[in-house]
């Protein structure tokens, strides 16, 4: 298995002759005016970056609730109260005042059911 | 470096006005740039990249300076540990073996801790042990063992609290220990 480290046992440390060489504040100072002048952009970028998650979930719930906003709207409204459909026929005997009857139907026959008694249409009753 | 709290609180004015006007950086630089270097300089052993990433290490300090917190301890801790991070940057992104420099003295006092007299060749048994640690293992080691730094500033410049350091430190000795226990045998 070839080595995971390169050891260095005494290794001379640089001399302050070469680290002068390589010393030079102004070359940082430039970068750093380099850096700084392209940055409001790339910082505000940054500072979007950490807020992603909340803004995408904010959009999302948004999105939904604009959503159901617009399904209920084309939904037709339910009567608040319930009425009696174009076609309601009252039967003839029924007067106003009584309670109005409804019609039973089985397989043999219909019956109007109501407060005043059974008429089933057959028998004139 | 070991330094007064006077001093320490008065590096912190400079950074304060190093906020305002960055030129007032360059005393900081003067100040530190020569440790930096050589710390830099220990793992890698290239003048040039040294010199390379010890502008990054400032530059990116200078960057950064806003959002430093002064937490009691110099200055130079906060660029060490900038300096550690670009150094693992550095490998993480290059094929290199990673170098680890060690000074004679030092070798004797990491063997003495952990009980291997017999060093017949002592390169090859510190390369044969090094070799059985990872990164973060090793470099917890040059800062305690090749650098003598302070438990409370390892713990600063690798981002973990000084208890951690310690446990983790006498974790690395035990293991070693084991090793050369094994190896000498």
């Amino acid at each position: 298995m070839p080595d995971k480290y390169h050891i260095k046992v005494n290794e001379p440390p640089p001399s302050e002759v070469e680290i002068a060489q390589h010393k030079n504040f102004n070359r940082v100072l430039a970068q750093y005016r380099r850096s700084k002048k392209s940055s409001p952009l790339h910082d505000s970028v940054a500072r979007l970056n950490k807020h992603i998650p909340v803004i995408v979930l904010m959009l999302v719930l948004a999105m939904l609730i604009v959503y159901f906003a617009q399904l209920s709207k084309r939904r037709p409204e339910l009567p608040s109260k319930p009425h009696a459909p174009a076609t309601w026929r009252f039967p003839p005997h029924a007067l106003p005042g009584r309670a109005a009857p409804f019609l039973m139907t089985n397989s043999h026959s219909a019956s109007w059911i109501g407060a005043g008694g059974c008429y089933s249409g057959k028998n004139g009753r | 470096m070991h330094q007064t709290e006077d001093a320490i609180k008065e590096e912190q004015q400079i950074m304060e006005r190093a906020k305002e006007n960055p030129e007032v950086f360059g005393f900081l630089y003067e100040k530190y740039y020569r440790a930096i270097f050589v710390f830099i300089d220990r793992r890698t052993a290239d003048r040039q990249t040294a010199d390379d990433l010890t502008s990054q290490v400032f530059l990116k300090a200078m960057l950064n300076l806003p959002k430093y917190q002064f937490k009691g301890l110099p200055f130079s801790a906060w660029l060490y540990r900038i300096a550690a991070n670009q150094v693992n940057e550095f490998y993480r992104n290059s094929n290199r073996r990673r170098v680890v420099s060690i000074g004679e003295e030092h070798l004797d006092r990491l063997f003495s801790e952990i009980s291997a007299t017999g060093k017949t060749e002592s390169s090859d048994l510190v390369s044969y042990l090094l070799n059985q640690l990872d990164q973060a293992e090793v470099t917890l080691l040059e800062l305690r063992f090749f650098e003598d730094r302070p438990f409370k500033e390892i713990a600063f410049i690798l981002d973990i609290t000084e208890n951690n350091a310690k446990v983790k430190t006498y974790r690395i000795i035990e293991k070693l220990r084991k090793i050369a226990k094994n190896e000498l045998s």
